[in-house]
């Protein structure tokens, strides 16, 4: 079992957008559509994606979408399970629980569940009737977005927080993709450049079959990210840090950009030493 | 030409005149970069077009020196970063005396 930070340092993330489709509508969410459509991954199509790949280290994040919805996933985890090079990631709304609770027991898989909605002042609106992901040394995480209103309600639900506060619990900084939540401040333009080069997560979307560069200008929002072909030579460029750069939209990006540094230089000497 | 002397930066010109670079942050920048390249060659004429990751992971260190640790590249990377080094160094420098002499 290969350990979070282990593969925080080594590995590039690449979001596989299996469907559009989620049975939750979070008012934040950039790539969802309550529309069930294209349920069964097309294996022929994510075998050749994954033969591009083959010889990178990526951590494969299964999402859309709500990735408990597609029929196939058993099927879809195999064939990234075939490749020792690839870590399997799924982040779910916690339907996954239900559907497929094989996967929380795999240590090879990196379950990471999004359960929270957001924070009110008389509630914390969950999105699943389970209760957190508690301790554990299954590599099964809490995902927990920062939201302006976790920083305004979170002292009145000191219960819950104390319940995430673990090891298995994510924190992440809250960014601005809700035309509700509004965070002007800019990451500085170096670590937006950084960024640029190699998102934290490009998108592979399996409705369109195509690469997407940033995951955060996706369908429900104005501005859309730029798209290539997949191809092996393009994400031979992407995984060399050729295929993407600063577009216009990365100029006026106010999406949190790790001050510190986009990726440590640690990660970076790995993935250039390779 | 630029010597390093009791780990100052120098600029020598064309007559021999010695002008110590005064910027904090360039001295910085390649007291880090020394540290992850090991010896450093100024040399204008090293520079030809590399990946932009290269030039931002100089420009991050010098914004951030902190960011710089002991990291120890291949060859190839650390040829790159020399570039994109160089590239920023000499930039700097046309940039300060553009300055100075307007």
């Amino acid at each position: 079992m290969k350990t979070l930070e282990e593969i925080q340092n080594n590995y590039l993330a690449i979001d596989f957008f299996l469907s559009m489709s989620c049975n939750k509508d979070c008012h934040y969410c950039t790539s969802y559509t309550l529309e069930m459509r294209n349920l069964t991954v097309d294996i022929d199509f994510l075998k050749q994606t994954l033969s591009y790949f083959k010889n990178y280290k990526i951590r494969v994040n299964l999402l859309g979408g709500e990735p408990g919805l597609i029929k196939n996933l058993r099927e879809v985890i195999l064939e990234i399970k075939k490749n020792p090079n690839f870590v399997c990631s799924v982040l779910s709304n916690s339907f996954v629980r239900r559907k497929y609770p094989e996967i929380l027991k795999d240590k090879d898989i990196l379950y990471v569940e999004h359960n929270i909605l957001d924070w009110y002042e008389d509630e914390v609106k969950k999105l699943g009737h389970f209760s957190y992901v508690p301790e554990n040394d299954y590599n099964n995480y809490n995902v927990v977005v920062k939201t302006p209103n976790y920083f305004k309600y979170k002292d009145k639900h000191l219960d819950v927080v104390e319940k995430l506060n673990h090891k298995n619990t994510m924190w992440k900084e809250f960014n601005g993709r809700s035309p509700e939540f509004t965070d002007v401040i800019q990451a500085d333009e170096i670590d937006r450049k950084m960024c640029a080069s190699f998102p934290m997560v490009p998108v592979i979307d399996f409705e369109k079959q195509h690469i997407v560069h940033c995951s955060k200008k996706f369908a429900n929002n104005a501005i859309l990210s730029k798209n290539f072909e997949l191809t092996q030579e393009n994400i031979d460029k992407m995984m060399n840090f050729r295929l993407f750069k600063y577009e216009n939209y990365c100029k006026t990006c106010t999406e949190y950009v790790q001050p510190k540094g986009h990726f440590p230089l640690k990660k970076y000497m790995s993935l250039l030493n390779e | 030409m630029i010597e390093i002397i009791n780990n100052r930066i120098i600029l020598i010109d064309d007559k021999a005149n010695m002008v110590e670079i005064d910027d904090e942050a360039l001295t910085e920048l390649y007291k880090n970069m020394k540290k992850i390249l090991g010896d450093i060659t100024f040399d204008e004429n090293l520079i030809k077009p590399i990946e932009p990751i290269y030039h931002y992971i100089v420009e991050k260190i010098y914004t951030l020196p902190e960011y710089a640790y002991d990291a120890s590249f291949k060859e190839q990377p650390k040829e790159k970063l020399l570039i994109a080094f160089n590239k920023f160094f000499f930039d700097k420098i046309h940039e300060n005396t553009r300055r100075n002499t307007k």
